[in-house]
C-alpha cells in the first residue's frame, strides 16, 4: 500500500535519504527506527508530497504521489510529531473541521464525541479552546482526527513521544485495533519497547539509508537494542 | 468544503482579540465620518437653498431699470451638495460653492471652503470614503497576512493539505471567510449608510449611484483579500508576508496617489491666474472671430437699414442697441469658451495622467471612481459651471432681448426680472456618470484579475513545511 | 557587555537586506520629495516674479501722460491725471509673499492660501476672495514632499524594522541563551535601540540636508543651516518617538505578528485617525461662518449702499473732515464710489470680524490639540519651519491689510481733496515689500512640538523599562 522505490533526497550536496526501498502492506506496522537526522521525517514527508524527491519514486495504493498529490493524501491519515491545532477553536470544532476537510461530512456531533472518547480526551474538555490543551491533550485530538479520516494508510512521525506511560499504551492499542481493519501503517519512532511490541517490521535507518529491516516476531526484545545500537555506532 | 472553510476562518476571525479591535476602530471611525458629514450636509444643503431663493428673491425686487443694468446687477449661482457628499466629499472642499453671473464677464466660482480650513484638514477629510479607502486594506491585511504563512509556522498547515484539501479550494475558502469576517463587521454600517442616503432630501435619485459605490468599495476589499492571501501563501514567513503587504499598502495607498497629484501637475501645468485673466483681456479686446465686433455692428447696421429702406437706426421699430450688446456679449463669450475650454482639457489632462499612475495603485482608482458616483469629481463641479453659464448666458439674453423690443413696450421691471427662472442645478443622468469610470473600472477589474490569478499560482506551489 | 552586544546588533542590522531596502526606500522618496518640492516652489518665485510688470509699464504709461501734459497743457487734463480713474479703475499693485527656498520641504497651505493679491484701492473684500488656478484633485490628493515622507512614510520604515525587537529573539529562543550569559535585558534592549538610532539617524541627517540642497537652499549660511538642522531635530525626535513605541509594544510580551498588527493600528491612530478627528473637532467648535452667508450679506450691503450714495457721501465727509478742501472741484463720481464702498464695507464688518475671530479659535483650538497626535505636531513644526502655515500666510495677510490702508488712502485723500494726480505724485506710490519675520521665531515655535516628541519617547521608553523588569525570556 505504501512504497517507496529507490527514492532519494538531496539537499544540495547533502544526502538525506538514499535510495530508500520500502514496503508497507495492509495490515502491517512498519516502524521506522533510527536518530534524529537519519531521514525518518524526510521519509514521511515525501508521502506526503510536502517536499519533492530528488530520485526514485513513491506511492500510496498504487499512485505515485507527485503525479496524484491530492488523491494519494485522502487515502492517507498523518499524525505529526507536534500536533498543532485552531487555538481559537474547541477541541471538538477542530475535529469537525477536518473531518470535513477529509471528505467526511457525515458524522454527526455525537460520532465526532465518540472519536474524542475512544482516545481518551474528557467530556468537557472537547468543548474547552485548544490553546489551553496540553501538549498531550492536542496529541489525542490528533489521533482522533487520524481515525475520523477512516485512511487506509497511515504516517506516524514519534506519535508517542510526549505521552505518559498510560496514554502510550493506549495509542498501541488503537494502533493494533486499526491493523487488524486493514490499515497499513508506517511510524517513525524512537521509541525501542513499543517498536517490537506493536510493529511487524522494524527499518532500522542511519544517515538517510536503510541498514537493515527486521521482522519482528523473529527477534526478540534485548536483539532489536543490541542489533540498533550496533548500526549507531 | 469551501464553505466550511470559511466558516472556519469566520469562527477564527471572531475570536481574535486583534481583528476585533482593528475591526472596532474602523466601524467607530465609519459611524463618526457618516455621522457628523450626514450632519453637515444636511445643513449646507438647506444653506445653499435658502441662499438661492434668497438672490433670486433680490434679482426680482431690483426695481425698475434698464434691462442691461439688470445684466450688469447680476445673480448668483449657489451650487448643491449632492446626497452622496457626506459619504464621499471629493473636491469640495476646494472647489468655489458660488459662481457670479453678470454680463460681459464669466467669472471662477469663489468661496473654497478650504481657505477657512486648519493645515491639520490636509492630513484627510473625515469621511466613510477615506475611511474605506484607507483603513479597509488594513483590515483585510489584518484578517489574512498569516492566513498561509502564519498556519505553516504554526503546523496547521501541514495538517490540513495532509487532509487532501485541493490548495485552490482552501484559497477559495479563505477568501470567502474573510470576505464573510469584512461583511460582518461593515454589512450594519452599509445598511446605515444607506438609510440616511433614503433620508436626506433628494436621495432616492442617487440609490443607484449608492450600491454602485458599495460595489466598488466591494471589489477593492476583493483586490487586497485575494493579494493578502498571495503574498501569505508565497511568503517564507508570515512577518516577510506583514511587511511587504504593508509595504503594498503604504506605497499604493499613502505615497502613489501623492506622486500622481505631483505627476499630473508637472506634466500639464496650468495657468496661473494672472497669465489667465491677461490672455482673456488680451482677446477680448482685439477679438478672435474672423471678423472684428465693430464690423459685424456695421453690416448688422447695412442689413436692417437695407431690410426696412430706412436711413438711420434711429428710424428701426427695434432699439438697435439691444443688437449691439447681443453681437458684443457673443464675441465676448467665443473668447471665454475659448480660454476656459483649454482650461478645462487641461484639468482634463491632468485627470488622465492621475488615472494613469492609478494603475499602479488600486486605492487611487477607487478615490477617483467614487467621487464621480458621490457627484463631488471635479466633472461634477464642471457640470455646475457649466450650467451656471448657461443660465447666464440665458439672462443676459433675455435682457438683451427686451432691449432690443423696448419700443414695442418691454420695460424692465419685475415682470421682466420674473421672466428669468431660478437657477436649478440638473443633476446629470447615470449613463454620463458611468461613462467616465471607465479608466477607474478597468484599473480595478485588472487588479483584481491579477491579485486573483497571482493568488492562484501562489497555492499551487503551496509549501507545506516552514523552512 | 553593552558593547559586545550593541557591535553584534549592527552587524545583524548590516546584515539584514530589508534594513538597507529600507534605507534606500527612504533616500529615494526624500529625493524625489524634496526635487518635486522644489520644483513647485521654483515655478511660483518664477511667476510671481513678473507679477507686477503689466502694473509697472501701466503707472509708467501713466506717468508718461501726465508729464506730457504738465509740460505743455493742451485741452482738458487727461484722465491719467485722475485719481479717482487711476486708484479706483486702472491700477493696481500685486503684494506678494516672498517664500524662503526651505519652504519647498513643506508645502503646507502653501497651495491653498493664497500667495499674493491684487491690491487696489477698492475694499478689500474685493480681492481677498481671489484664488490661484489650481486642479482641486491635485490639492485633495495632496502634495509629496519632504514632510509628507517624514511625517507618514518615516514612521511606516521605522515600524517595519523595530515591531519584532525583541520578540523575534524570543520566538527563536536565543533571547533565553543571551540571557542565560548574563546579559541583562535592559541591556540587550538599550543596545538594540542605540543600533538602529546609530544607523538611522546619521542617514536621516544626510538627507535632510541633500533635501536643501535640492530645494537651492544655502548652506553656507548660517541660518539656513541651523534651519535645516532644526527640520533634521524635528524629524529626529517624530523617529524617536516611534522607535519608542515599537520598544514600548515589544515590552508587552507578545508574539512578533501581533507586535506588528498593534504598531499598525497605531499608524492608523496617530498619523490617519486623530488627524481627522482633531480637525472635525476645530470646525465643530468654531466653525467658519458660511461664505454663502457672506455672500449675500454682500449683496445686500451692496444694495444698501447704492440706494443710499448720497446721504453717504456726506457722511464720508463728515468722518473725515480732514479730506474736505474748503471750495475746491469735487470729482463727483468717484466720490459717490468711495462713499459707497465705505457703506458696504461697514456693513460687511462684523461678518468678516467673526471670520477672523473664528479662524483664530480654531487655530488656537488645533495648537492644543496637536499634542493628541505626534503627526500633528510633526507636521505643524514643519509646517512653521518651512514658512507654509496658517501663522505665515496671516501675518502676510495683516501686512497687505497695512499696506492696502496707505495705498487707499494715497488716492482717497486726493479724491477728497479734488486734487489732479501730479508725475511727481506717481514716482510717490507706495509698493509693497514683506518684512518676513525670518527663521528665528519659528524656530522658537518648534521648540514645543520638538520638546513633545522627545518628552513622550522617553515617556515610552520609561514605561518600557518598568515593563521589561517582569519580562519573561522564556
Amino acid at each position: 500500500m505504501l512504497e517507496a522505490t529507490g527514492l532519494t533526497k538531496m539537499y544540495g550536496s547533502f544526502r538525506a535519504l538514499d535510495a530508500l526501498n520500502l514496503r508497507v502492506a495492509p495490515g502491517e506496522i512498519y516502524c521506522l527506527l533510527g536518530a534524529n537526522g537519519a531521514g525518518k521525517t524526510t521519509t514521511i514527508n515525501l508521502f506526503l508530497n510536502f517536499i519533492a524527491p530528488s530520485a526514485g519514486s513513491v506511492s500510496v495504493d498504487g499512485l505515485d504521489v507527485v503525479s496524484h498529490p491530492l488523491e494519494t493524501k485522502r487515502r492517507l491519515a498523518y499524525i505529526p510529531e507536534t500536533v498543532m491545532l485552531y487555538g481559537n477553536l474547541t477541541g471538538l470544532e477542530n475535529l469537525a473541521y477536518f473531518a470535513r476537510l477529509g471528505g467526511h461530512s457525515e458524522y454527526t456531533e455525537a460520532d465526532l464525541r465518540g472519536f474524542l472518547a475512544r482516545v481518551g480526551l474528557q467530556g468537557d474538555a472537547a468543548d474547552r479552546r485548544v490553546g489551553a490543551y496540553s501538549k498531550g491533550m492536542r496529541q489525542k485530538v490528533g489521533v482522533a482526527i487520524a481515525l475520523a479520516k477512516r485512511a487506509k494508510g497511515l504516517l506516524l512521525d514519534e506519535p508517542t513521544s510526549g505521552l505518559d506511560p498510560k496514554a502510550s499504551n493506549e495509542f498501541s492499542a488503537l494502533l493494533l485495533q486499526l491493523q487488524s481493519e486493514g490499515a497499513a501503517i508506517l511510524m517513525a519512532t524512537h521509541d525501542l519497547f513499543r517498536a517490537k511490541e506493536t510493529g511487524t517490521v522494524i527499518g532500522i535507518m542511519r544517515e538517510g539509508r536503510l541498514v537493515q529491516q527486521l521482522s519482528t516476531g523473529e527477534v526478540s526484545h534485548a536483539d532489536v537494542e543490541r542489533i540498533y545500537l550496533e548500526h549507531m555506532h | 468544503m469551501i464553505a466550511a472553510i470559511a466558516r472556519k476562518e469566520l469562527t477564527s476571525a471572531l475570536r481574535d482579540g486583534r481583528i476585533v479591535w482593528s475591526a472596532a476602530i474602523l466601524a467607530l471611525m465609519l459611524v463618526a465620518a457618516l455621522g457628523s458629514a450626514a450632519q453637515r450636509y444636511a445643513a449646507i444643503s438647506v444653506e445653499r437653498a435658502a441662499a438661492q431663493q434668497l438672490v433670486d428673491e433680490q434679482f426680482r425686487n431690483q426695481g425698475d431699470k434698464n434691462p442691461h443694468a439688470a445684466a450688469h446687477y447680476g445673480i448668483y449661482a449657489f451650487k448643491p451638495v449632492t446626497p452622496l457628499s457626506f459619504f464621499d466629499t471629493g473636491v469640495n472642499g476646494f472647489t468655489g460653492v458660488s459662481i457670479w453671473l453678470e454680463a460681459h464677464r464669466r467669472n471662477m466660482a469663489e468661496g473654497e471652503p478650504a481657505r477657512d480650513a486648519t493645515a491639520i484638514a490636509r492630513f484627510g477629510e473625515l469621511t466613510a470614503a477615506f475611511t474605506l479607502q484607507m483603513l479597509l486594506p488594513l483590515l483585510v491585511i489584518l484578517l489574512t497576512f498569516s492566513s498561509f504563512a502564519g498556519e505553516r509556522e504554526q503546523g496547521t498547515l501541514r495538517q490540513v493539505l495532509a487532509m487532501g484539501v485541493s490548495p485552490v479550494r482552501l484559497l477559495l475558502g479563505k477568501a470567502l471567510g474573510a470576505g464573510a469576517a469584512i461583511s460582518l463587521f461593515l454589512g450594519p454600517i452599509f445598511l446605515l449608510g444607506l438609510v440616511a442616503l433614503l433620508l436626506a432630501p433628494g436621495g432616492t435619485h442617487w440609490l443607484s449611484h449608492g450600491l454602485l459605490l458599495a460595489g466598488l468599495y466591494a471589489a477593492y476589499a476583493a483586490v487586497f483579500v485575494f493579494l493578502a492571501l498571495a503574498v501569505s501563501a508565497g511568503a517564507d514567513s508570515s512577518r516577510t508576508a506583514l511587511v511587504v503587504l504593508v509595504a503594498l499598502w503604504a506605497v499604493s495607498s499613502v505615497a502613489l496617489p501623492r506622486i500622481a497629484s505631483d505627476a499630473a501637475r508637472l506634466a500639464t501645468p496650468l495657468p496661473t491666474a494672472i497669465e489667465f485673466q491677461r490672455a482673456v483681456a488680451a482677446d477680448l479686446e482685439t477679438g478672435i472671430g474672423p471678423k472684428p465686433v465693430d464690423q459685424l455692428v456695421a453690416e448688422r447696421r447695412e442689413a436692417l437699414l437695407r431690410l426696412y429702406k430706412l436711413d438711420s437706426v434711429e428710424q428701426l421699430p427695434i432699439n438697435f442697441q439691444g443688437i449691439v450688446l447681443g453681437l458684443q456679449e457673443q464675441a465676448g463669450n467665443a473668447v471665454y469658451d475659448k480660454h476656459f475650454g483649454s482650461l478645462f482639457a487641461a484639468l482634463a489632462k491632468q485627470l488622465g495622467t492621475m488615472q494613469a499612475f492609478s494603475t499602479l495603485s488600486p486605492r487611487l482608482a477607487v478615490q477617483l471612481a467614487s467621487m464621480e458616483l458621490a457627484g463631488t469629481s471635479m466633472a461634477a463641479h464642471r457640470l455646475f459651471a457649466d450650467q451656471a453659464e448657461a443660465h447666464r448666458r440665458k439672462l443676459v439674453d433675455t435682457m438683451n432681448e427686451a432691449v432690443v423690443t423696448e419700443k414695442a413696450g418691454v420695460r424692465g421691471g419685475a415682470e421682466l426680472w420674473g421672466r428669468v427662472e431660478p437657477f436649478e442645478l440638473r443633476p446629470e443622468p447615470l449613463a454620463a456618470t458611468l461613462s467616465r469610470l471607465g479608466p477607474s473600472l478597468t484599473v480595478l477589474a485588472l487588479w483584481l484579475a491579477a491579485a486573483v490569478v497571482a493568488a492562484l499560482l501562489a497555492v499551487r506551489r503551496l509549501r507545506a513545511l516552514a523552512s | 557587555m553593552f558593547r559586545i552586544v550593541f557591535a553584534q546588533e549592527l552587524r545583524n542590522l548590516a546584515g539584514a537586506r530589508t534594513w538597507w531596502g529600507i534605507l534606500g526606500l527612504l533616500a529615494v522618496l526624500i529625493v524625489l520629495a524634496a526635487a518635486n518640492g522644489g520644483s513647485r516652489f521654483a515655478r511660483m518665485a518664477e511667476g510671481a516674479s513678473r507679477l507686477n510688470d503689466d502694473e509697472t509699464t501701466l503707472q509708467r504709461g501713466l506717468r508718461d501722460a501726465v508729464a506730457r501734459y504738465e509740460a505743455g497743457p493742451q485741452g482738458d487734463p487727461p484722465s491719467a491725471s485722475s485719481p479717482g480713474n487711476v486708484g479706483l479703475s486702472l491700477l493696481g499693485h500685486y503684494a506678494r509673499l516672498p517664500f524662503p527656498a526651505l519652504a519647498a520641504l513643506s508645502v503646507g497651505q502653501a497651495d491653498v492660501q493664497p500667495g499674493y493679491y491684487r491690491v487696489t484701492a477698492k475694499p478689500a473684500y474685493t480681492f481677498t476672495g481671489v484664488s490661484e488656478i489650481q486642479n482641486p484633485l491635485t490639492q485633495v490628493l495632496g502634495s509629496f514632499d519632504l514632510a509628507f515622507v517624514l511625517v507618514f512614510v518615516l514612521p511606516i520604515l521605522i515600524v517595519a524594522s523595530s515591531f519584532d525587537l525583541l520578540s523575534r529573539e524570543k520566538e527563536a529562543g536565543t533571547l533565553a541563551l543571551v540571557a542565560a550569559q548574563g546579559v541583562r535585558l535592559r541591556t540587550l534592549v538599550l543596545a538594540k535601540i542605540v543600533a538602529r538610532a546609530a544607523m538611522i539617524l546619521p542617514v536621516l541627517l544626510a538627507l535632510v540636508l541633500l533635501a536643501g540642497v535640492i530645494v537651492g537652499a544655502d548652506l553656507a549660511d548660517a541660518d539656513t543651516l541651523l534651519q535645516l538642522l532644526t527640520v533634521f531635530a524635528v524629524a529626529a525626535a517624530y523617529a524617536a518617538f516611534w522607535l519608542a513605541l515599537a520598544v514600548l509594544v515589544n515590552s508587552l510580551d507578545w508574539r512578533s505578528e501581533t507586535n506588528g498588527v498593534v504598531l499598525a493600528n497605531a499608524w492608523l491612530v496617530f498619523v490617519v485617525v486623530m488627524p481627522a478627528f482633531v480637525n472635525v473637532a476645530a470646525s465643530m467648535l468654531y466653525p467658519a461662518p458660511s461664505r454663502v452667508e457672506l455672500t449675500t450679506e454682500l449683496r445686500e450691503a451692496s444694495e444698501a449702499a447704492d440706494r443710499e450714495a448720497a446721504q453717504a457721501r456726506d457722511a464720508y465727509l463728515f468722518d473725515h473732515p480732514e479730506l474736505a478742501g474748503a471750495g475746491a472741484p469735487l470729482d463727483e463720481f468717484y466720490l459717490k464710489v468711495l462713499a459707497s464702498d465705505a457703506a458696504v464695507e461697514k456693513a460687511i464688518a462684523p461678518i468678516l470680524r467673526r471670520f477672523e475671530e473664528q479662524a483664530a479659535s480654531r487655530e488656537r483650538v488645533v495648537a492644543g490639540l496637536r499634542y493628541a497626535s505626534p503627526a500633528i505636531a510633526a507636521q505643524e513644526a514643519l509646517n512653521a519651519l518651512a514658512a507654509t502655515d496658517n501663522a505665515r500666510f496671516g501675518d502676510f495677510s495683516r501686512q497687505v491689510q497695512d499696506f492696502h490702508a496707505r495705498w487707499r488712502a494715497f488716492f482717497s485723500a486726493r479724491i477728497a481733496r479734488g486734487e489732479r494726480l501730479r508725475a511727481t505724485d506717481f514716482d510717490a506710490i507706495p509698493a509693497f515689500e514683506y518684512r518676513s519675520p525670518g527663521y528665528a521665531p519659528s524656530r522658537q515655535a518648534a521648540a514645543l512640538p520638538l520638546a513633545f516628541l522627545a518628552g513622550s519617547a522617553a515617556l515610552l521608553l520609561a514605561w518600557a523599562a518598568a515593563r521589561f523588569r517582569r519580562y519573561p525570556v522564556v
